[in-house]
């Protein structure tokens, strides 16, 4: 995608890419966790600023919006909790559950350090 | 990484009811807007990117993996940008065509790929993605 996306741009066009990562420095099991708990794709093995340079991205700036990111989680669940009654009609009793089931997953997740969220910016040269 | 299949499937499901009441009325508490989201951008955040990207009126940008539409045509409506949107589950892109004529914005909706995109090189101002590659 970052190979692609950097393609597609002008020279000195511009790109933001908000993503959700494993946190730094977790033994194996905190990973194991991270990865369950996170979205698909979390698993990435290098770090995505330098994974941009290795496409030929310049200018690549890190601003970490992991407080946000918790926020936003913790807001899903908080809100699905007060529509409950009208989202398990919706969506059935099962899938409500295991819904916010994966959402206090998550937030614990990041609680814990173990998911961080990002939004990384680049200049094609 | 978890299955790429599965992934499709489960966004097409979040697709065939984000259109319903209940999570149109969530979204907009959480998100602060109701386009469908699948990521955790927020309408502050999705500020921060059209300031970043210095969106403007006729600009072509593009949202890979843009679901159902969020931030892609937000962008288009408050900036002016023209706003190519894609993604694969044809779903989401079904619902954020329905949301670009409601709405009257420019945008341009094409079923793709982020890894595989079908454009010429060198012809988008700006490209924009969230929680695609996480």
């Amino acid at each position: 995608v970052l190979r692609a996306s950097h393609r597609v741009l002008k020279p000195g066009g511009t790109t933001v890419f908000a993503v959700i990562a494993v946190g730094d420095d977790l033994n194996a099991d905190q990973r194991d966790e991270a990865i369950a708990a996170g979205p698909p794709h979390v698993a990435s093995d290098q770090a995505y600023p330098d994974l941009m340079r290795a496409v030929g991205f310049e200018h690549v700036e890190t601003a970490d919006v992991t407080t946000e990111y918790l926020e936003t989680l913790t807001a899903w669940w908080r809100e699905w909790e007060t529509e409950s009654v009208d989202l398990r009609r919706v969506v059935g009793d099962d899938e409500y559950t295991e819904r916010q089931a994966n959402r206090m997953r998550a937030i614990r997740a990041v609680q814990d350090g173990l998911l961080r969220r990002y939004l990384i910016t680049g200049v094609r040269a | 990484v978890k299955n790429g299949n599965d992934v499709t499937a489960a966004h097409g499901e979040h697709y065939r009811i984000v259109e319903e009441p209940a999570l149109r009325r969530v979204e907009r508490k959480v998100i602060g807007s109701d386009y469908g989201a699948t990521s955790y951008t927020t309408v502050a955040q999705a500020d921060r990117l059209a300031r970043y990207l210095d969106l403007g009126d006729g600009m072509l940008v593009l949202d890979v993996g843009s679901g159902a539409g969020w931030p892609g045509i937000y962008l288009a409506a408050t900036t002016g940008a023209h706003v190519t949107l894609t993604d694969i589950p044809e779903e989401g892109l079904s619902v954020a065509s329905r949301r670009i004529q409601e709405d009257d914005v420019t945008c341009d909706v094409v079923a793709a790929s982020g890894d595989s995109l079908p454009f010429r090189d060198g012809i988008f101002d700006a490209v924009t993605s969230s929680d695609v590659l996480c």
